[in-house]
């Protein structure tokens, strides 16, 4: 199989790559599986094809987006597990005048509940270090809780159903889309520093998804911060970090772009958490929106000649 | 500094070496634990190439394979002699400490 899967995963490569490097790539594909079983060998294709597409797509390692999907990567698994998380309990639950109670059983074997155990071991994976096992569990684990989401949605028109679906799981692809595009070499093994920005991920989309969602089983832990007030607490955050990854860009310092890509769904979370809430504080509102729209273009003017380029830096050796 | 980089600019350190030779190294100097593969190996090279870590220092076809050889940079070996001197003080400290008494109670006043 592996020939003809080679050269695929070869052609992935920007033209000018594969032109260069390609008979390198074969001969040290090559040499890594000899002997090896089908299973190595498909991992090695999968880095292979990953390396590839990274490349063409601008995300590689040598690339100043490519090292801040590295930094931002492990925080990303943990708002994906958070989200999934949310939206797989969501299912258990349901609301009636007396509070909120478990809509169905526990008893194993649903779709959600599978999903939830692959969601527990891709952020497992991730806080031990195993990126290649989490980027593989955390799209399934995603696809699940879209799939039950969409499920027990089904009363809603098509085009209000995937509105809702679209809002509701825009932010959480954007971090797994950060997650999926880290270059595995700047993710490193297991450490102290990763398995912690896993965690902080865990509970910071814990509080998001909930928060902006308005779901609550347990009363007493509900913020005092909703709204649109927590929105522009969110909003002026990210939008402090968007500032200061410009600055520290260009000397040579990935960390403030890193969190900033880190806390960049928020700004759709945001978008969506103010769009509910228009009904009925209009003017916070539309100033929340305002801001909104105002910090996507300014970061978007002020970061693409940095970030998209991939240029030249100091060197740092991340 | 990431510890894949750290072990490619070890393995860098004493000699020049290929693509394949290089995942070898890494994964002895890291005793088996770090396993890199092909497409993370060149993720990794272009990047240290792209910082001017290291640079190629040779182009050869051998037994009708393609080989390039690359090596550190002044630049690359100034910051890996940077990155050992922090990691020994760092492992001097950690060693002076654990061998002197075990304090009881050092945090309470």
């Amino acid at each position: 199989m592996s020939d003809n899967v080679l050269r695929i995963a070869l052609r992935l490569h920007p033209a000018g790559y594969r032109r260069e490097m390609a008979a390198e790539l074969a001969t040290v594909f090559a040499d890594s599986t000899a002997g090896a079983g089908r299973w190595a060998t498909g991992r090695e294709l999968l880095d292979l094809a990953a390396h590839g597409l990274r490349l063409r797509l601008g995300l590689g390692s040598a690339g100043a987006l490519g090292r801040a999907a590295g930094l931002a990567a492990p925080f990303a698994a943990g708002t994906v597990a958070a989200g999934v998380a949310y939206t797989l309990s969501w299912s258990l639950w349901s609301r009636d005048a007396n509070g909120y109670h478990l809509a169905h059983s526990l008893s194993f074997g649903g779709t959600d509940q599978y999903g939830a155990i692959v969601s527990v071991l891709a952020v497992l994976s991730a806080l031990f270090g195993r990126w290649t096992a989490a980027r593989l569990l955390a799209p399934v684990s995603v696809l699940v809780a879209l799939w039950t989401f969409v499920s027990d949605e089904t009363a809603y028109p098509p085009l209000h159903l995937t509105a809702y679906t679209a809002t509701n799981f825009g932010p959480r692809l954007l971090w797994l889309l950060i997650l999926l595009a880290a270059p595995r070499d700047l993710l490193g093994p297991r450490s102290w520093r990763g398995a912690l920005q896993v965690g902080a991920g865990l509970v910071v989309g814990s509080v998001l998804f909930s928060e902006t969602s308005g779901f609550w089983p347990v009363d007493f832990v509900r913020p005092v911060l909703e709204g649109p007030g927590f929105a522009l607490v969110l909003f002026t955050a990210e939008l402090t970090l968007l500032l200061l990854a410009r600055s520290a860009l260009q000397r040579g310092q990935y960390g403030p772009a890193g969190a900033a890509l880190a806390g960049a769904p928020v700004l759709l979370l945001v978008l969506v958490l103010a769009a509910g809430q228009l009904w009925k504080d209009f003017l916070p509102t539309v100033l929340v929106m305002l801001g909104v729209v105002a910090a996507a273009l300014l970061a978007a003017r002020r970061l693409s000649p940095t970030v998209g380029t991939g240029g030249q830096r100091p060197p740092t050796a991340g | 500094m990431q510890e894949p980089t750290l072990l490619l600019l070890t393995a860098l350190a004493d000699a020049p070496r290929h693509g394949y030779a290089l995942l070898q190294e890494v994964a002895t100097i890291s005793g088996g634990r770090v396993k890199m593969r092909t497409g993370t190996l060149y993720g990794a090279l272009d990047r240290l190439l792209g910082q001017g870590l290291i640079h190629v220092v040779g182009e050869e076809i051998v037994d009708g394979r393609a080989r390039r050889t690359y090596a550190l940079t002044h630049s690359g070996r100034e910051i890996l002699t940077a990155e050992a001197e922090r990691l020994r003080t760092v492992a001097a400290e950690a060693e002076r400490r654990l061998s002197m008494p075990r304090l009881r109670g050092a945090y309470s006043t």
